[in-house]
């Protein structure tokens, strides 16, 4: 009995002993900039140009000593969350708010739903909310170029600024005087002087752009962008009117892209009266796609196309010409691949056509792309200016690419490989519009010219994941190989455009 | 003869219990008794084509209606008179009528549990009540798909630990059984690229049955409340979802009287109340054997 008992015990213990959860979350390091680009005052802001917007921001004169005794003391209060904050916003603005705005992508990401009566049936409408837009893959990478140009440009007039000024940091300052009153830095320095303060624009010019287009974010993102400013002045970091300074500027930029946003044709994009006359003059020598949803769902942004591009001249003169003819041997010879794959796909393929979904709920595949591209930001520990560059010319050249893609696949409404053949199942969810080209060769392969230009030595890497993602569609049966061919070579021109126009000085 | 259906009964329950909507019971009240050997193989089709968001219930026309068939093998083996040892392995496959998403079949989660009997009481000369502790662990045998909406497991490993309590009307054959026990899930890899959680979960099962020759009959309510995780929702992962529900269900064995050791076993079961499952009816149908003895060991 007793042995019995015991055993008892050991094996309770056990099991208990090992009942604590733990779930892990990223701890990113503190990022401490190689260099500090201080001549980047001379690079080109990609939209606006116009500085008389900030001529009236009041430059401060050399600090006092009532500056530093109110840094001091706002040092000195500092709780527990306030470090927390510190640290959180010392492993790098411009990656941060970039993971921001991907959370809110997800977070929106969801088709509008279909509207039920009370007997459960479709009464034709599909429920879409002004306060809560879908984030779809185009709306997002149309998203992230707003956000990036906004960062990218606010700070080159930041760094203009700041070489006219020259201010020290109040750590830098407080060093420089050797005075008894220290101001001890706790965070690395992201820029050589001042004023303006760069977290501020970063946090103004975010704040601005997510509040215009996530109404019901207002709050949580100017609380955000306010923590965000707190935590530079109590890293010793910015004096007050650097943040003043800082955060005028960034939503003063981001008023200007707003402004462009507002006349860039998204407002358009998804007019299905517009795109019902359009529609019919189309002529097909394919099954002419149509919604495979249950209830038919119009297609989804039927007019993205006529979006205003970055970099892209003339999105028709990228126009590769009409998908495969039904029958042709090309036409077979994708549609046999499908059923092949349908039947037989090993268990390598299905998880590269899940690693690269990023559909309903998730950052997109636009917002893979921006995060792989902070990874690589990460890794090399650039200056806020020069990580807000790369991200800028990886973002827009995403932008035009949806653009491009979007008005390949409503030039061409070709169908996707379940509406030729209903015995084909996916892997994926099957999206609600054209198939050729694959939207998520052209993004990948866009993102990847433009990261191969900035990082030469990591060409062939970033090549040869966009293959990989343009793979991945074929894998889950979602696309033709066509589709995702012909969609990398124009990825590939697109984000060539964008590197093109990054090398204007 | 009486040990036979006894037998019989314990590899019954195994074997109608064993798949539940993602999740095990694999014991039960009835000790094999020492070298004593059960073996059963089932099928069960299980399908839904309502689930529940969080505590709503819906529909999804892009998927219709999902089918579960699984092909089961069980064994029981009484090493002494109070501890067993219980195997078992599934082979599971799920599609969805609508046709979008794909088949995924495979061997799904091997599980196994050592079953102890402190304690043996008589309330009278015709109760006998068991105390029984057990634990338990399952994973994946194979490296299936855990994350979509037609799938045939969260590929877990899950550790258990459980208590029963079961009073026998020795006389009458009626039996009645209470368990409770805490399932320890661990991280999973999904294929989107990261690991994420599957929540633990608290298990009770209440059995009312009656074993007489040749015939076992029983009905159990099954309780499985998830201890955290989302609602099933746009991008969350599946493995993460807080599945919680209540079921209800039938087992019945009947020991053929032409083939010796042998019993044909039925059984079915239906969600009471749910939450991120789907409102699944079960059935199963199945053969179990009673091994000759081996003596076992004595202890």
């Amino acid at each position: 009995m007793m042995k019995r008992l015991f055993l008892l015990a050991a094996f309770m213990a056990t099991i208990i002993s090992s009942c604590t959860e733990s779930v892990d979350t990223v701890v990113h390091p503190v990022l401490e900039p190689t260099g500090l680009d201080e001549d980047a005052a001379t690079w080109t802001p990609l939209l606006v140009t116009d500085t008389t917007a900030y001529a009236s921001l009041t430059q401060p004169t050399s600090p006092t000593a009532d500056d530093v005794a109110a840094v001091r003391a706002a040092i000195a209060g500092a709780t527990d969350a306030d470090r927390q904050d510190i640290r959180e916003w010392a492993t790098g603005s411009v990656l941060k708010w970039n993971d921001v705005v991907c959370d809110i992508v997800a977070k929106y990401n969801v088709a509008p739903v279909a509207e039920r009566n009370g007997d459960g049936s479709f009464t034709g409408k599909f429920i879409a909310d002004p306060q809560r837009p879908f984030t779809n893959p185009p709306f997002a990478a149309r998203l992230y170029a707003l956000i990036s140009v906004a960062h990218y440009d606010a700070l080159v007039h930041c760094w203009r600024l700041k070489n006219r000024t020259g201010l020290p940091d109040p750590a830098t300052f407080s060093a420089q005087q050797g005075t008894s009153a220290v101001i001890n830095a706790s965070a690395p320095k992201t820029a050589a002087s001042s004023w303006p303060n760069e977290d501020a624009v970063l946090a103004a010019a975010t704040r601005e752009i997510i509040s215009a287009l996530f109404p019901l974010e207002k709050d949580m993102i100017r609380s955000l962008a306010d923590r965000a400013k707190r935590a530079r002045l109590l890293a010793g970091r910015a004096w007050p009117a650097d943040l003043d300074a800082g955060d005028s500027l960034g939503a003063i930029v981001a008023r200007q892209v707003l402004a462009y946003a507002k006349t860039d044709g998204m407002a358009n994009a998804n007019n299905q009266a517009e795109w019902n006359t359009i529609e019919p003059t189309i002529q097909t020598q394919w099954p002419r796609w149509k919604s495979m949803e249950t209830p038919s769902r119009p297609p989804m942004l039927p007019l993205f196309g006529k979006v205003k591009t970055w970099h892209v001249q003339d999105p028709v003169a990228l126009d590769p010409g009409a998908p495969p003819t039904e029958g042709s041997e090309r036409w077979n010879r994708d549609l046999e691949e499908m059923r092949n794959l349908n039947t037989n796909r090993t268990r390598e393929q299905v998880r590269i056509a899940v690693f690269w979904e990023d559909g309903g709920g998730t950052y997109t595949p636009p917002g893979h792309w921006c995060a792989i591209t902070t990874e690589e930001l990460r890794r090399v520990r650039y200056s806020p200016i020069r990580m807000a560059r790369v991200l800028a010319f990886v973002t827009t050249a995403m932008h035009d690419a949806a653009v491009v893609c979007w008005d390949v696949k409503y030039r061409y409404l070709s169908p996707r490989p379940k509406q030729v053949d209903p015995s084909i199942t996916m892997s994926a969810g099957l999206p609600n519009f054209p198939g050729y080209l694959s939207g998520h060769s052209m993004f990948s392969a866009s993102a990847a010219t433009v990261l191969s230009h900035f990082f030469p030595d990591r060409a062939s890497v970033f090549q040869g994941w966009a293959l990989e993602a343009a793979d991945s569609r074929v894998f889950s049966r979602i696309h033709f190989r066509i589709d995702c061919e012909v969609g990398v070579t124009v990825g590939n021109a697109v984000g060539a455009a964008s590197v093109l126009r990054s090398q204007i000085p | 003869m009486k040990q036979s259906i006894l037998v019989t009964a314990a590899a019954a329950i195994l074997a109608l219990t064993g798949i539940e909507v993602k999740s095990q019971t694999l014991v039960s009240g009835f000790m094999q008794g020492a070298g004593n050997t059960s073996v059963a193989v089932t099928w069960s089709g299980e399908s839904y084509d309502e689930y529940y968001v969080g505590t709503n219930r819906t529909d999804n026309p892009m998927l219709g209606t999902i089918r579960t068939s699984s092909v089961s093998v069980f064994a029981a083996g009484g090493i002494t008179d109070w501890a067993d040892v219980i195997v078992m392995l599934p082979w599971v496959q799920a599609s969805s009528t609508a046709a979008f998403w794909e088949t995924i079949g495979g061997m799904q989660d091997y599980a196994a549990a050592l079953r102890l009997r402190p304690l043996q009481v008589s309330l009278d000369s015709t109760i006998a009540l068991d105390v029984m502790v057990s634990g338990g662990i399952s994973g994946p045998l194979t490296n299936y798909i855990n994350n979509a909406p037609v799938t045939i497991g969260h590929g877990s490993t899950n550790l258990d630990a459980r208590l029963t309590l079961q009073a026998r009307e020795t006389s009458s054959g009626l039996f009645a059984m209470v368990q409770t026990g805490y399932v320890q899930r661990s991280n999973v890899t999904i294929d989107r690229g990261f690991d994420v959680a599957v929540p633990d979960a608290i298990e009770s099962v209440f059995r009312l049955g009656w074993t007489g020759n040749p015939i076992y009959a029983e009905a159990f309510l099954h309780s499985h409340v998830a201890q955290s995780g989302t609602d099933i929702g746009a991008g969350v992962p599946f493995p993460t979802n807080r599945q919680t529900f209540m079921r209800f269900g039938g087992t019945l064995a009947w020991q053929l009287p032409w083939v010796d050791r042998l019993s044909l076993l039925a059984g079915g079961a239906t969600l009471l109340s749910g939450s991120n499952v789907g409102h699944a009816t079960r059935i199963t149908f199945g053969f179990a054997y009673g091994m000759p003895s081996w003596g076992g060991i004595s202890l």
